[in-house]
């Protein structure tokens, strides 16, 4: 599986998300991606990539796309 | 209290944990792996309060009640890990749920409960009811501790 289908995998086992519309996806765009889904998404990358990301950025990722603009500080390109 | 050993509750232990109080509390004498998962085995008395409105005559635990009792006994799984023991756990999602069985006045039940995951502050979770060897009630859940939920915006406060 490469980094990209394991990244949109994330959103939707955590989310429920529809893959078609994940690339404009943004925090609360969907009932699922409220406070608890967006940590039950973070435990999911966190997994699925072997990081363990900081508060901050858990905070700063508001989007797919900041989403993946972020885990290139922890050396995963999308 | 520790990560790792079980540790058995009683009533008054509970009581130091959990802010459920009766007739809306469903757990006693528990054992619980923290961070782990919790078991509990409890006779159902033939005089609780919600066998004589469900239903008169066909008297069953109501769905609604196996599942908080899923809740609590999970909570506890959770609250005693270090520093938690004041948090609040919330619901905060049920992903799946099957009931399969009746609870009848004098039943045993037999609840376990396991987590998953617990990472920042939100803890997935399974949990099932027998009766003897029938399951009554399967579901798994999210419990969520929104003091563990930092510069969230928390829409369930």
């Amino acid at each position: 599986m490469t980094n990209l289908e394991k990244y949109r995998q994330a959103f939707v086992t955590a989310l429920n998300a529809d893959e078609q519309k994940l690339d404009d996806l943004k925090y609360q765009d969907i009932p699922e991606w409220d406070s608890v889904g967006h940590m039950s998404l973070v435990a999911e990358l966190e997994d699925a990539f072997d990081i363990e990301m900081e508060t901050d950025d858990i905070i700063d990722f508001s989007s797919y796309q900041k989403g993946i603009e972020i885990l290139k500080k922890y050396h995963v390109e999308i | 209290m520790t990560d790792n050993a079980p540790i058995r509750l009683d009533r008054e232990g509970i009581y130091q944990v959990l802010k459920n109080r009766d007739p809306l509390l469903f757990v006693d004498d528990v054992l619980v792996e923290p961070g782990k998962g919790s078991w509990m085995e409890r006779t159902i008395p033939a005089d609780a309060w919600f066998f004589a409105c469900h239903f008169p005559g066909d008297p069953m635990m109501p769905g609604v009640l196996q599942l908080e009792t899923l809740f609590q006994t999970s909570a506890l799984a959770i609250k005693l890990l270090d520093g938690y023991k004041d948090k609040t756990t919330n619901i905060a999602q049920i992903t799946g749920a099957r009931f399969s069985g009746h609870i009848r006045p004098g039943d045993t039940i037999s609840v376990s409960t396991q987590i998953h995951r617990f990472r920042h502050g939100v803890a997935a979770i399974s949990g099932e009811i027998h009766v003897g060897e029938t399951l009554c009630c399967a579901a798994d859940f999210v419990l969520a501790v929104l003091d563990d939920m930092p510069g969230m915006k928390r829409g369930m406060e």
